[in-house]
């Protein structure tokens, strides 16, 4: 008994003072301590206060965040915050509004003096410096993801698929589909063996989200299938460069008089558009759904609430699908700076210049390290090679949400200016996870018979394994319209519609189906959408100007 | 009343000050309230001039452009906005006349039990969705409405019903699924004011009327409904009053993409189209137009029931 706790006692002082070693190794800051309060709009649990990798923001950086968490539809916070003028100190754009509403202070003068990290992460690449930019020439958003440094790693993939069940690839021996038709049938096959999952709930074919500001995944599917490029709305011929929306074109028509073929056959969740966020996890979460067309990040949580359950083979995997063979897949792409998404200093801040050097204190890899991989001894270690590796029990601890919660700062490194890509010139991976070693000991072996069977090596490899460079003007669906303008009007108006009569097209009896498109249609031509092709096509047109040859 | 005549200064009467001294206590208690309404809902009133205005929030008021009556015609050549009035005045009167027939029933009922503790127990439990939100009545509706709920459920064993229905997805359905809700949620709350007013009824009545032979539904139809018409009068007027306030809450959260066209109501018009979309002006707009219509209708009712020798709310 002493023994047992004479060796515990020594494990517990070994890691502390591992602990303490890693601690003491970390930059401290010369500045004087500060409290900045923070709004996001991300869904995510109040960090608690014995997080430890806030404690350690508070000690060593001198910096305490006070977290506002929009809670229900995200715009209506925004709107009030706005109309009261009531802005924390670091505001979380993800919409033009803050900006239009004059909330932010231009950053390039305090990047420029006091940030020499942040100028150098965002400026190494002249044309993400270019497109952080607004209309009136100053930078306000410090991007949250896609500036990429010292070369692109990735091996999970984020972004939209066509994405199916594990269970149902498994149990038709993982082959190699193309074509939508192929991906219905093989949900059609496997719902008819499973009626039920294991915990008696019905098995649905294929759901969609329609949910507020979600609601894109019920009109996106059908440029993808078509082989586009993710311009969202619209899609931009390549050769004339002419935009055009979607939401009437002859694929969107060919997606949703096959979905209504589908939903005659019972394969479609009725309930997809009644159903808010919540109820379309929970869903997800109980492995019930067989299909979806989505983003990863958008269902990521119910994924790893799966994973927390170990049921590995009833979470997605991705497929690059189209229509039929004749066409390319074309769903992957390489990172884009993700433009006007990411933190923004308020003009209600105390301190911007306090603010601006804590932002580029953090973007320290040592401390990039502290938010997301965890503390060196007591998370991971380095081999004798310098690559991280980590404990069966330390991989464990990755898909532990609660721990996670209390241990690294996710809440703030999801929207902060972050290194992606590698640390240093052939450099490690920023994502522990993607260096080689962890990469393949972190592999579940349900998913490590998936690459086998594909003869990749990770799910981006296999929805694209040299994605396409992307186009001058890409993406599309990042020149948002203002508020209050014609083309803002026309495409919330648009979005309406969409949501109102794209249900009644998918769940009419296929007799109906021509009549039911026709009056979607028709419905479409009273929102004036012309206005907003002419705003978006302004918007292209400048964009080839300044990063592209046009014709 | 002594105080609106009192009001033209050469009216006033030599007792009105008298008066007014006697009850100088009751005036000083009413001081705070009368602060509250002044800074709340008067001196916010000034803001109403956002809606003339092309509104934006970092511009100082002098600063921002004058555009008249354009958001009034902005939303009355909307033919979203006219469907959500329909839809409001809809949904206002239909919650009404159910509400109305459904908590006098109630209180006409509860007020035939003679039996004490069931009367209180049947009374307590039926106030007590009153205190429920609105978020968590409308998860319990919705997952009572879902394909795999109980409506569903009962209506396929009983063989109506060869398939599920998603209840939610059928627009004309909105308004009596929110009408219902409501009847459930207010029902006992609204029978406690109705069961008061009946206590006050003088007893000697029932028992004259008892010589006279009436029995328990001529009782109730000739003694009760007449004695509590001055109160059923009095809210009739109060809620007509309401009509275009028809809810905000309810409809925000069982509202979705296949049921908008009936779901809607002018508040959520003007959060959508307003908040949502930072146009302050045409939300204040709204809300303006909205306002006016009530007191209208306020006016208008009360009107008509003094008109009809009935009570008088002003």
């Amino acid at each position: 008994m002493k023994r047992m706790l004479f060796a515990a006692l020594a494990i517990f002082a070994m890691s502390a003072s591992m602990m303490a070693q890693t601690v003491d190794k970390l930059p401290v800051t010369k500045l004087k301590p500060i409290t900045i309060s923070v709004f996001t709009v991300n869904q995510s649990p109040i960090p608690p206060d014995d997080n430890r990798a806030y404690n350690l923001m508070k000690d060593k950086l001198g910096v305490t965040l006070k977290w506002d968490i929009a809670v229900g539809e995200a715009d209506q916070k925004i709107g009030v915050m706005i109309a009261g003028q009531d802005y924390t100190d670091i505001l979380h754009i993800n919409s033009p509004k803050f900006i239009d509403a004059g909330a932010c202070i231009p950053l390039e003068d305090l990047i420029e003096k006091y940030a020499p990290n942040l100028k150098r992460h965002y400026q190494a690449d002249p044309t993400v410096w270019a497109k952080m930019h607004e209309k009136d020439g100053h930078v306000y958003t410090l991007l949250d993801a896609g500036v990429v440094d010292y070369g692109v790693t990735g091996t999970v993939y984020m972004g939209p698929a066509m994405w199916i069940q594990k269970a149902v690839m498994k149990e038709a021996g993982y082959p190699k589909i193309k074509t939508i038709d192929e991906y219905f049938d093989l949900i059609a096959k496997y719902k008819a063996k499973h009626p039920t999952t294991k915990d008696g709930k019905p098995t649905i074919g294929f759901s969609i989200l329609t949910y507020d500001w979600h609601r894109f995944d019920l009109c996106n599917p059908p440029p993808f299938l078509a082989g586009n490029a993710n311009d969202g709305d619209g899609i931009v011929d390549p050769k004339t460069y002419q935009y055009r929306i979607q939401y009437y074109g002859p694929e969107a028509k060919r997606w949703y008089k096959l979905l209504n073929t589908m939903n005659s056959k019972g394969l479609v969740d009725q309930e997809s558009f009644v159903d808010n966020y919540d109820q379309y996890m929970a869903k997800l979460s109980n492995g019930q759904v067989l299909g979806v067309h989505d983003q990863f990040w958008q269902f990521q949580d119910a994924s790893k609430s799966l994973i927390s359950q170990k049921r590995i083979m009833e979470t997605m995997m991705p497929l690059p699908i189209v229509f039929d063979k004749t066409i390319t897949p074309h769903w992957r792409d390489q990172p884009l700076p993700n433009l006007q998404r990411g933190w923004a200093i308020s003009v209600k801040a105390k301190d911007p210049v306090r603010i601006i050097q804590f932002l580029d204190e953090q973007l320290d890899p040592a401390w990039q390290k502290v938010w997301t991989w965890g503390l060196e001894g007591v998370d991971y270690s380095f081999d004798k090679d310098g690559q991280p590796v980590c404990t069966p029990e330390q991989r464990t601890r990755w898909d532990d949400v609660t721990w996670k919660l209390h241990n690294l700062a996710e809440a703030w490194f999801a929207e902060a200016p972050k290194y992606e890509g590698r640390f240093s010139k052939n450099g490690l991976a920023t994502t522990l996870r993607d260096n080689p070693k962890e990469y393949l000991a972190s592999q579940y072996p349900e998913d490590v018979e998936i690459f086998k069977a594909y003869g990749v090596s990770s799910w981006a490899e296999l929805m694209d394994p040299n994605p396409p460079t992307n186009s001058p003007w890409y993406p599309a669906w990042q020149i948002s319209p203002s508020d209050g303008t014609p083309e803002k009007l026309a495409f919330t108006k648009a979005q309406d519609t969409y949501a109102k009569d794209l249900p009644k097209v998918i769940l009419a009896k296929p007799a109906d189906f021509e009549k039911e498109w026709a009056a979607y249609v028709a419905d479409l031509n009273k929102c004036n959408l012309p206005v907003f092709e002419k705003f978006i096509q302004a918007g292209l047109d400048e964009r080839m100007k300044l990063y592209g040859k046009k014709k | 009343m002594e105080l609106r005549m009192a009001l033209k200064p050469s009216h006033i009467r030599p007792d009105f000050w008298k008066t007014l001294g006697t009850q100088r206590q009751l005036v000083w208690m009413s001081v705070p309230i009368v602060l509250y309404i002044i800074l709340f809902t008067y001196i916010p009133l000034a803001g109403w001039t956002m809606a003339f205005q092309n509104f934006k929030p970092f511009k100082a008021w002098n600063q921002q452009q004058w555009v008249g009556f354009q958001w009034f015609q902005t939303l009355f050549f909307d033919a979203q906005f006219a469907m959500t009035m329909r839809n409001t005045i809809a949904m206002s009167l239909i919650n009404l006349v159910l509400g109305f027939f459904f908590a006098i029933s109630l209180a006409l009922l509860l007020n035939e039990v003679k039996t004490q503790s069931i009367k209180k127990i049947t009374q307590t439990v039926s106030y007590l969705p009153h205190f429920l939100s609105w978020v968590v009545v409308a998860s319990l509706v919705s997952t009572m409405l879902s394909s795999d709920g109980i409506f569903n459920v009962i209506f396929m064993k009983l063989g109506i019903l060869k398939e599920p229905i998603v209840w939610l997805g059928v627009p004309k359905a909105f308004w009596w699924i929110l009408g219902f809700s409501n009847v459930w949620k207010e029902i006992g709350w609204n029978t406690i004011i109705y069961l008061a007013a009946m206590a006050a009824i003088d007893p000697t009545l029932y028992e004259a009327s008892e010589i006279d032979g009436c029995n328990r539904l001529s009782k109730m139809w000739h003694i009760t409904l007449p004695g509590i018409k001055s109160t059923i009068v009095v809210l009739l007027i109060m809620n007509l009053g309401w009509i275009m306030e028809s809810g905000f809450e309810a409809q925000y959260l069982l509202k979705n993409g296949m049921n908008q066209d009936y779901s809607w109501s002018i508040d959520i018009y003007v959060v959508n189209y307003g908040l949502r979309n930072g146009n302050y002006a045409l939300a204040t707009a709204g809300g303006m137009f909205k306002s006016v219509v009530n007191i209208f209708l306020l006016l208008t009712a009360n009107l008509i029931s003094s008109k009809l020798g009935e009570e008088k709310l002003i």
